[in-house]
């Protein structure tokens, strides 16, 4: 799995690209919380598959990242993806957007014109 | 024109603090889910994309839906939280919304209208806002797009009113509303419909059953002997009704039991639960023969795999009583207590017959009663259970008379097997009532169900004396 | 439709893919036999609980004097998909997974309820010194509830 990443509006966006599996969530959890970005949000437009242990790597980043007054925002969560989240609830932890602009602008709404 | 439904759970809670295991978002009036109702006037105001935003799980939602082709449009699921106002929703789904003329539904409430009308000009041209509410909802325009002034203002707007849902009560009163009234404005579920009879699929009626519309039966109904049904009753899908029962200005919710001889008069019920509409108030039956839900199989339970488990079963008890059945018939030969004898049974409802070679024995004695206690004179026809022939356990085995066809007509349900559910019981059940027993057990029954069902079966048998020489001939 | 398919796969992580892809691919071959193409969320479900048990096999892999493959069979019956996984671990106890409180952000423990909630059935019982997952999943036409 390849992870790209972006800045929008000084926001880290991670965009993850193939299947999150055991296999590649350490990697996914390593750059979910490396960097000085306590505000970070993934685009899911091009996972192909996430089971468990990726959604175990993204839960683990979120709670450290929420400890030190930050957030992992989720964005563009397609059906196979997101049915993952509705089995294990996991859509009641995360605010979840199909825009990953629009996730970025969640940040900080009153710097959007 | 885009239509954007935002359901929360907390607009639901006065369904779940009664129905718990009931979905929300597949709550209906009339046996049409609430949001049937939503995407019909949505397709009627124009909309080809429709997105359902929920903090609940979709998934039952998309099991039925799917992505909406079956209605010609493309129906989207997104989650969103239950703390989320409109603005935050709107955000949230701001690739769907952008540049589209939307209507929004958002809350709980049932949407009267007249399809006669067109709906679809008048949203177009409509000014964004709300356009009306109540109290557990509202529907309103939202609109990125330049507005466009409406260029004749010559019609008024067509009747549209939405009624607050906020109480079982509720949803009693509207589904009696659309089925008594408003039944031709709406696209109701039925397979077969006759007047004011709306029928589903695989629906059993007894013959000696009444129904009186307006009615309507959801799918896989059994209605059984001297039942009647109506006028005014909702039927959800897997119900049974049970004989000599009567239903009428009354729901009833999907997969639930209704027990014999129950009058249900303005109730809604559903599983256990009964409810006074009226009172708003709410009773739940422990016994089970009364009322309570029933667990649907799984298609793949039935047929083939329901008959290599009983087969297994039956292989199991011949093997464990091969021992005690050589020796005990020996025993009862001699004493000239055993009697072979060959019967012919109904075999099924579609008028098969089978003929069986049974065994009777007077349980006198040690060895017979004893070999009473072991219900040896099943054992030469466990042969048939292990081939598939027969249940092991189910109602009562008929014999081919002319009189029993005419019961089997009446009732709706035969599942003949070589011990049947009342021998499960743990009182003795005079025979009048052996049947609704039955049928009450055939109804929730599965394959580990019947598991348990043998074991009381010789449970019973272990503990008490029971004659067994009649168990099939009657 | 009544087919069988049977992989041994080395217990090893480079082979998650391979596993649950074949998943995913046995329950494509299941829909697509009985006229039901459009069953994403069928095939995905099927994906993700051989993904979870294949995952689980090997982080829990009991070292063993031979070296040894999981087996992942598939038996196609009908509308009917039935997945049995066996490895060559120490007993585990299905029910003994408690279901992860999401409240607390917990890190683990969402494989066991994944798979419980992806399947119709899932039982795990022992055989020769390892564990046998049964799981079945079921196609349903869209329209039934």
């Amino acid at each position: 799995m390849r992870i790209d990443q972006q800045v929008m509006n000084n926001i880290c966006v991670l965009i993850p690209r193939g299947r999150i599996d055991a296999v590649s969530a350490p990697i996914f959890q390593e750059q979910l919380t490396t960097g000085d970005d306590d505000n970070k949000v993934v685009d899911f437009s091009d996972v192909e598959f996430m089971d468990s242990s990726g959604l175990g790597a993204l839960v683990a980043s979120t709670r450290r990242l929420r400890a030190q007054h930050g957030d992992i925002k989720i964005a563009c969560l397609y059906d196979k993806v997101r049915r993952t989240f509705e089995l294990t609830h996991a859509d009641r932890l995360f605010d979840i957007y199909d825009d990953t602009e629009a996730a970025v602008r969640s940040f900080a709404p009153e710097k959007s014109e | 024109m885009k239509t954007l439904l935002i359901i929360k759970a907390n607009t639901f809670a006065w369904l779940q603090a009664v129905f718990p295991d009931r979905t929300p978002l597949m709550a209906s009036v009339c046996n049409k889910p609430l949001m049937e109702y939503l995407l019909d006037f949505a397709i009627m105001c124009g909309s080809r994309h429709i997105r359902l935003a929920t903090d609940m799980s979709p998934a039952k939602v998309e099991a039925v839906f799917g992505d909406g082709g079956r209605w010609g449009v493309e129906l989207t699921y997104a989650l969103i939280r239950e703390s989320d106002d409109l603005a935050a929703v709107l955000l949230k789904n701001s690739r769907y919304c952008f540049g589209s003329r939307l209507l929004v539904m958002e809350g709980c409430f049932f949407l009267r209208y007249d399809k006669q009308r067109d709906y679809a000009s008048f949203m177009k041209t409509a000014a964004p806002g709300e356009l009306m509410s109540c109290a557990t909802g509202r529907i309103l325009i939202h609109d990125d797009t330049p507005f466009q002034p409406a260029l004749e203002a010559d019609e008024s707007p067509p009747p549209m009113a939405l009624t607050h849902l906020q109480s079982i009560g509720d949803l009693y009163r509207q589904s009696l509303r659309v089925l008594e009234h408003d039944a031709h404005q709406y696209v109701l579920p039925s397979y077969n419909t006759e007047g004011d009879v709306y029928l589903g699929r695989n629906v059993m009626i007894a013959r000696s059953a009444r129904i009186e519309p307006p009615v309507i039966i959801g799918d896989h109904v059994q209605i059984h002997k001297k039942a009647v049904v109506g006028p005014n009753a909702v039927i959800g899908r897997n119900v049974i009704i049970n004989a000599h029962s009567q239903v009428r200005r009354s729901v009833i919710l999907d997969k639930t039991y209704v027990g014999d001889h129950l009058v249900l008069d303005q109730k809604m019920v559903g599983g256990c639960q009964l409810v006074d509409p009226s009172k708003d108030t709410m009773v739940k039956l422990e016994d089970a023969h009364l009322l309570s839900s029933i667990q649907i199989l799984q298609g793949w339970e039935r047929n083939r795999f329901q008959r290599l488990g009983h087969g297994a079963l039956a292989a199991f008890l011949w093997v464990c009583l091969a021992i005690p059945y050589v020796v005990l018939s020996f025993a009862l030969k001699l004493r000239g207590q055993w009697r072979r004898k060959e019967e012919t049974y109904w075999a099924n409802r579609r008028g098969r017959t089978t003929r069986l070679a049974g065994v009777s024995f007077n349980s006198s004695g040690l060895c017979g009663r004893i070999a009473a206690r072991l219900a040896l004179d099943r054992y030469p026809l466990l042969g048939r259970v292990i081939l598939g022939d027969l249940a092991l356990i189910g109602t009562r085995l008929l014999t081919s008379t002319v009189a029993n066809r005419a019961i089997i007509e009446m009732d709706a349900s035969y599942r003949p097997g070589i011990f049947n559910y009342v021998e499960a019981e743990n009182w003795p059940v005079p025979e009048p009532d052996q049947d609704i027993i039955n049928n009450f057990h055939l109804a929730r029954q599965t394959l580990f169900y019947d598991l348990v069902m043998m074991a009381k079966v010789f449970l019973n048998k272990l503990n008490k004396e029971t004659a067994l020489c009649e168990s099939i001939s009657k | 439709m009544r087919e069988r398919i049977t992989l041994e796969v080395p217990p090893d992580l480079q082979f998650l893919r391979l596993a649950s892809t074949a998943g995913a691919e046995a329950a494509r071959c299941t829909a697509i036999a009985v006229g039901m193409e459009k069953q994403d969320a069928f095939v995905h479900a099927v994906e993700l609980a051989v993904s979870e048990v294949f995952t689980n096999a090997v982080k829990h892999k009991h070292a063993s004097s031979h070296a040894w493959r999981v087996m992942i069979h598939f038996a196609i019956n009908g509308r009917i998909l039935e997945v049995v996984v066996k490895d060559r671990n120490r007993p585990f106890d299905l029910d003994s997974a408690p279901k992860p409180v999401l409240d607390t952000l917990p890190a683990s423990g969402y494989g066991l309820f994944l798979v419980k909630h992806a399947m119709d059935t899932v039982m795990v019982h022992r055989e020769a010194d390892g564990n046998v997952v049964t799981m079945a999943k079921m196609v349903k036409p869209e329209g039934a509830s």
